[in-house]
């Protein structure tokens, strides 16, 4: 599978704040790319950098194989940065009209088909104005699809949107990743990137932290849960030494351990019966949290 | 520039152009257009009041009524709105413009999908200039024909003398004036252009412009420096009399009257060669900026 988007070494610091610090980064063709992190972390900007709106300060991009800068290469790239902006005093197909003449000529439906691939149609006659936001990330997701990009980016698509919308989009996004669309997608949605994401990249404070399918991330921190009697219980946390143990409110040994077999083969071997080991994998939210964790503030650790 | 370009250049213009369609655009019209009629109504009336006791012109006066009948004809009424749109009333709308037109761009946050869906920024800076331009040229169309319209009802209204110029030597004081002032547009145009790139935003793009004209004629009254500056090379250009400071008569612009009649203007083809040369001047350093900036908002 050809990479569609690669980043070495990208850097983007403003005086000496580093926005971006040295990322290094791979989307492969096809994938639904999940990018997640904290406020701050420098999602917003990598994308910016993607799609030439922001200069690099070092490091180098590749998109479709075309070395960035490269302001033709668009044409082949549906971008949504952040909360979606048109002109208000225009309606919602006269903006895409609009909009479509500044680039590669499109199709006389062009923008018929994606109005109403947006659920928009009705009204796209509206002034912009009169759009609720919900209905202008709709737009903005439009503007994006209208040239049928081989590549999509997406920064916080679903602000927003409402039950429907959500629904409509995660259909979308299955949609386009069948067709063999790339999309990139920056959300703080995690339960939702956890569902659409083929690979997921966490940044923070401009690096990146962990790189992978959802479920490799999540298992990569699962732990055992280990229940047995109160009377064996002194004996199977020295059986299980090998690995980090410790003991939770309810009496359970918390083993830190991705492979309950381990677990239950130490204690048979000894004798030691358990009643329930239970291999528990971190949401990607969980995993998340403890990849990006803040060190609590001064008064948190003096209570703590 | 190949086929393929210079069909996606020619569409950016229209799309540029479209935008244009917008009420500041229409509100600026009028309030121009409205400008020039109350203007002309104005002149023709203390044209009129010059009259002596029985209602006779002098010979100084008939000749002043007489050109003012002239531009209030409907052939000269075109000299008339290239003049005034030339000067100050021309450089403030096309501030106004730019400054909804290019730095709105910034301050809608709009500027971010234009540079997704095109992202040759020269490209973009060259169709907001021609479109600013377009917009210009447009605004001396409304202006000519509010005129043309309404100058003749004016001129019969105040019983100014018959217009003895003939129609052929109206049409070619006029197109000489318009297609002069098409020059100044551009510089106008420039201007706002350079501002709303450099300020990145509406209000600023204005009030840097309308500044920066007032900055050029404050500097061609300093004495010394004043004979070549960008002001006097408009003034040369245009042909515009020098130290216009009444309004006795109908004003043929709003731009000599600013600067000190001991000036010595350049000619006209000076005047025109510099000011190509700092439209040229600001459009580099328009694209060289745009070129370089990051947009973050």
């Amino acid at each position: 599978m050809s990479n569609v988007v690669e980043c070495r070494d990208l850097t983007k610091t403003y005086g000496s704040i580093s926005v971006v610090d040295g990322l290094d980064l791979t989307v492969r063709a096809g994938q639904v790319f999940g990018f997640v992190g904290p406020n701050g972390a420098g999602k917003t900007t990598t994308m910016r950098m993607l799609v030439g709106l922001v200069h690099p300060t070092r490091g180098q991009i590749t998109l479709n194989g075309r070395p960035l800068p490269d302001p033709e290469g668009l044409d082949r790239v549906g971008v949504m940065i952040e909360e979606p902006s048109f002109y208000g005093f225009m309606s919602g197909r006269t903006n895409l009209e609009t909009l479509a003449r500044c680039g590669r000529r499109l199709t006389a439906a062009a923008v018929d088909d994606v109005l109403d691939r947006v659920a928009l149609t009705d009204t796209a006659d509206r002034k912009v104005k009169t759009y609720s936001q919900g209905m202008r990330q709709r737009l903005g997701l439009a503007a994006a699809l209208m040239r049928r990009p081989d590549l999509l980016i997406l920064d916080e698509p679903t602000n927003g949107m409402d039950p429907a919308g959500l629904r409509d989009f995660r259909t979308l996004l299955r949609e386009l990743a069948a067709s063999g669309t790339t999309v990139l997608l920056s959300s703080h949605l995690l339960s939702e990137v956890e569902h659409v994401c083929d690979e997921v990249a966490v940044l923070n404070e401009g690096r990146l932290v962990e790189q992978g399918r959802p479920s490799e991330l999540s298992t990569a921190r699962a732990q055992v849960h280990v229940t047995v009697a109160a009377d064996d219980r002194a004996l199977a946390q020295q059986l299980l030494a090998d690995w980090p143990v410790r003991v939770d409110d309810g009496g359970d040994l918390i083993v830190d351990v991705t492979d309950g077999r381990l677990v239950n083969q130490r204690l048979g071997t000894a004798g030691v019966w358990a009643a329930r080991i239970e291999a528990v994998r971190p949401s990607l939210e969980e995993v998340f949290l403890d990849l990006t964790s803040i060190q609590p503030c001064v008064s948190e650790r003096a209570i703590g | 520039m190949r086929v393929g370009e210079s069909d996606r250049m020619m569409r950016l213009i229209l799309a540029e152009v479209r935008k244009l369609h917008r009420p500041l655009t229409w509100g600026v019209a009028f309030a121009v257009a409205v400008f020039c009629v109350l203007l002309a109504a104005g002149g023709a009336s203390n044209s009129q009041a010059q009259r002596d006791q029985s209602g006779v012109f002098d010979a100084r006066t008939q000749a002043s009524a007489q050109h003012v009948a002239v531009q209030l004809s409907p052939v000269g009424s075109l000299a008339e709105a290239a003049g005034l749109l030339a000067s100050m009333p021309g450089a403030i709308a096309l501030a106004l413009l730019a400054g909804g037109h290019v730095g709105g761009e910034w301050s809608g946050r709009t500027i971010k999908h234009l540079l997704t869906q095109q992202g040759n920024r020269n490209r973009v800076i060259a169709a907001k200039m021609i479109s600013l331009w377009v917009a210009a040229v447009g605004l001396l169309a409304v202006c000519w024909l509010a005129l043309a319209v309404c100058g003749p009802l004016i001129s019969h209204a105040n019983g100014l003398p018959a217009n003895t110029m003939s129609i052929a030597d109206a049409a070619r004081w006029s197109g000489s004036q318009a297609a002069r002032a098409t020059l100044v547009f551009a510089f106008f145009a420039a201007i706002g252009l350079l501002a709303a790139i450099v300020t990145r935003n509406t209000i600023g793009a204005i009030g840097t412009s309308v500044a920066s004209v007032v900055v050029m004629l404050v500097v061609a009254g300093m004495p010394r420096v004043g004979g070549s500056t960008p002001a006097t090379w408009v003034q040369g250009w245009m042909g515009f009399p020098a130290g216009q400071r009444s309004i006795s008569d109908l004003p043929s612009n709003f731009w000599s009257r600013f600067i000190d009649a001991s000036g010595s203007a350049p000619g006209q083809a000076s005047g025109g060669l510099d000011l190509l040369l700092l439209v040229a001047g600001c459009l580099a350093v328009s694209a060289w900026v745009f070129r370089h900036i990051d947009v973050v908002g």
